[in-house]
């Protein structure tokens, strides 16, 4: 029934020919076709998050400096306001 | 019950027609899969179809990421997706239906992954792959020269240990789906013995066929973390 004999049980080695063709084939069509792009987007999507999020890390930095430098011209403009009214 | 195969024989090799038949359309419907759930993937608002895609997809980095670490290969992510999926399909084939011939008991659809040809070359494509694999990353003489790395007299026991490990992640899944099949077969043809037996053995087959649900999935899961651990072993 098969081609050869491994302790009495036959082995048909076109099956195995078969197999190995087929899912070599299932192997690289997948790869090209879509894994590569799921691939891409993930870690572009990560890429994109740690970007944002830093980003974003930034932006509250400056946004707490420059709030810092708007109390101390608030207070510069008070003390002006003072010295000026009691010089009048 | 003895149910033969249908082998044909082209140029002077014998062919399994019902594995050919079977194992061609899980690849098929494996590519089918994967063509529908990436339609149309859009990378900031993730469709519902996309949503499993990339879950499958990180599942498989996990794993890999934790047995291997970080690697530099992104092949290693597609031949694990796709020997989860094939393996799943080819596992939950079988679960419908046997068909075979009346007069002939020849079985002409069963799951491919029931026939030791089948898992057997699955598990000598995942050592091939392990071998290839370290070869790439650290080069022929390393590979060559790691064979005797931890103290020389090991050498027989690495070779008896990659043979071995073929052997059992072939046969371990052959098992796994044959007494499957065998015992839905045996549960099933209680039929032709009358109608109190078939009724009486119909809660039987419903469990079964519910855990050999299960056993398709944690079969092809295992199947890919041992993958993982031998192209780990073989890196380190």
């Amino acid at each position: 029934m098969g081609d050869f004999f491994i302790f009495g049980l036959p082995v048909s080695i076109g099956t195995i020919l078969y197999q190995l063709v087929i899912f070599s084939i299932l192997v690289f069509v997948m790869h090209k076709l879509f894994i590569k792009k799921v691939v891409e987007m993930l870690n572009g999507r990560r890429d994109r998050v740690v970007e944002q999020i830093a980003s974003t890390e930034k932006f509250k930095q400056e946004a707490r400096e420059k709030l810092l430098e708007q109390e101390e011209l608030l207070e510069e403009a008070k003390i002006a306001a003072s010295n000026i009214r009691k010089k009048s | 019950m003895d149910h033969g195969r249908p082998m044909v024989e082209w140029f002077g090799i014998t062919f399994d027609l019902s594995i050919i038949l079977t194992s061609t359309t899980a690849a098929v419907l494996v590519v089918l899969l994967a063509f529908f759930l990436t339609r149309n993937m859009d990378p900031d608002k993730p469709t519902k179809l996309q949503n499993v895609i990339e879950w499958i997809v990180e599942f498989v980095q996990n794993i890999s990421d934790n047995i291997i670490g970080k690697t530099k290969m992104p092949f290693i992510a597609s031949f694990g997706v796709c020997l989860l999926l094939y393996i799943f399909i080819a596992n939950l084939l079988g679960l419908p239906a046997t068909i075979s011939t009346t007069d002939t008991h020849v079985v002409w659809w069963k799951s491919p992954t029931a026939d030791p040809h089948v898992t057997l070359t699955l598990a000598v494509m995942v050592m091939g792959f392990s071998h290839y694999y370290d070869v790439k990353t650290n080069g022929v003489k390393n590979y060559l020269a790691g064979n005797f790395r931890p103290y020389k007299f090991l050498f027989p026991f690495k070779l008896m240990e990659q043979f071995s490990g073929t052997l059992t992640l072939g046969l371990r899944l052959f098992g796994a789906i044959y007494a499957g099949e065998v015992l839905i077969m045996l549960l099933t043809s209680s039929v032709s013995s009358g109608i109190f037996p078939a009724v009486a053995a119909s809660v039987p087959l419903f469990i079964w066929l519910a855990f050999k649900l299960f056993i398709s999935g944690l079969q092809a899961y295992i199947f890919v973390v041992l993958t993982m651990v031998y192209v780990s072993v073989r890196l380190h």
